[in-house]
């Protein structure tokens, strides 16, 4: 059974001291919360405070992430820019097209040249130029219509392991 | 010396009047007084529908007790335990003079009243944890007998009989007496009886 609420006791105002010491933690606990409250709300507010301009990288810096995101991109750089190169230099023949198949570490090469002679060596070319594993003129074919370079050609060339 | 000293002073109220009041052992100490059963008028209220305020409850109460004892209420404090899961309420009432005009006596000499409630209501609470929902709670003194029954946990009838002492009846009776009148079987009834006198009950 719970017990009887029966008091026929006049209730009794709180004493003065319980007063004063019910005030004083009410007022210590707003202090202690505000305090908290201070610390705490910049961090929590921070994605609303302007936002400080960040510096612009220079030069060099950009050249390094540019050259770091190519990598990732292109794993053949160093061979691109050799295949520019020999092509750029040898005025018989232009690169029209290029393919990578990077599973096989096979670049497929399309371009024409002057005539069927310099088609014919361009694998020498390209092996003599480039650290390749194996040049193979896939197909060769003469365009009348073209009168500068009418021989149009693909090459594939293998890279070596591990390149 | 602690400032949560909780030990109270006890003064009685009985039938020929209070005890002396005393100055307190210092101001502010705790004063409990415990008036006498023979003073008090109890009652059981049954939980009245469409109950819409405590003040309602007052005059319901207020009602009841000028049927049941034919005073007027304006000179007693009534008191209600509204038990919320309870059809049964306990009630009480005891003499102005006591709930009103001897605490503000006592308040005025320093004293911190804590506690007014009549003595089956104090003896009550102190052992109604050992209770079961189907009772018989006694309170055997020199001024009064009275018996409480509860029946599935809910107050059904509450009687002033007087002392064990000065009467040829015994506990046994009055109790197959108020049991009969409430419609209960004491034999089903866990039986308590504290007080002064509870060794004569036996």
């Amino acid at each position: 059974m719970t017990p009887l609420v029966i008091n026929f006791a006049p209730r009794r105002a709180w004493p003065a001291r319980a007063g004063w010491v019910a005030g004083g933690a009410s007022a210590l606990l707003v202090t202690v919360s505000s305090v908290a409250w201070l610390l705490v709300s910049p961090v929590e507010a921070s994605h609303m405070a302007e936002r400080v301009p960040q510096p612009a990288p220079d030069l060099a810096e950009t050249q390094a992430i540019e050259a770091a995101v190519r990598t990732l991109n292109l794993p053949w750089l160093d061979t691109l820019d050799a295949l520019a190169d020999t092509f750029g230099e040898n005025d018989a023949a232009v690169l029209s097209s290029l393919e990578a198949d990077v599973p096989r570490a096979v670049l497929r090469l399309g371009g024409a040249a002057r005539d069927a002679g310099a088609v014919q060596a361009l694998p020498v070319i390209l092996r003599t130029a480039l650290p390749v594993a194996e040049v193979k003129l896939v197909s060769q074919e003469l365009r009348e219509e073209v009168v500068a370079r009418p021989a149009h050609f693909v090459i594939e060339m293998r890279l070596p392991e591990g390149s | 010396m602690s400032h949560f000293n909780t030990e109270a002073v006890e003064l009685n109220v009985l039938r020929q009047g209070p005890e002396p009041l005393q100055d307190p052992p210092r101001p502010g100490a705790l004063l409990d007084i415990l008036v006498s059963d023979a003073l008090t008028r109890y009652w059981i209220l049954q939980r009245p529908v469409g109950l819409a305020s405590a003040a309602e409850l007052d005059l319901y109460a207020e009602d009841r007790f000028n049927a049941i004892f034919g005073d007027d209420p304006a000179q007693w404090v009534l008191r209600v335990d509204p038990l919320p899961h309870s059809d049964y309420w306990l009630a009480c009432a005891i003499p102005k003079l006591f709930a009103v005009d001897l605490p503000q006596a006592a308040t005025a000499r320093g004293w911190l009243v804590r506690r007014v409630q009549p003595r089956f209501v104090r003896d009550f609470n102190h052992h109604c944890a050992a209770l079961t929902r189907n009772a018989a709670f006694c309170v055997a003194s020199h001024e009064s007998t009275t018996i409480g029954l509860i029946a599935d946990g809910n107050w059904r009838e509450i009687r002033v009989h007087p002392p064990l002492d000065h009467d040829v009846t015994s506990l046994s009776t009055l109790l197959q007496r108020d049991c009969r009148q409430a419609g209960m079987a004491a034999a089903d009834l866990q039986s308590v009886v504290v007080g002064d006198l509870r060794e004569a009950a036996r």
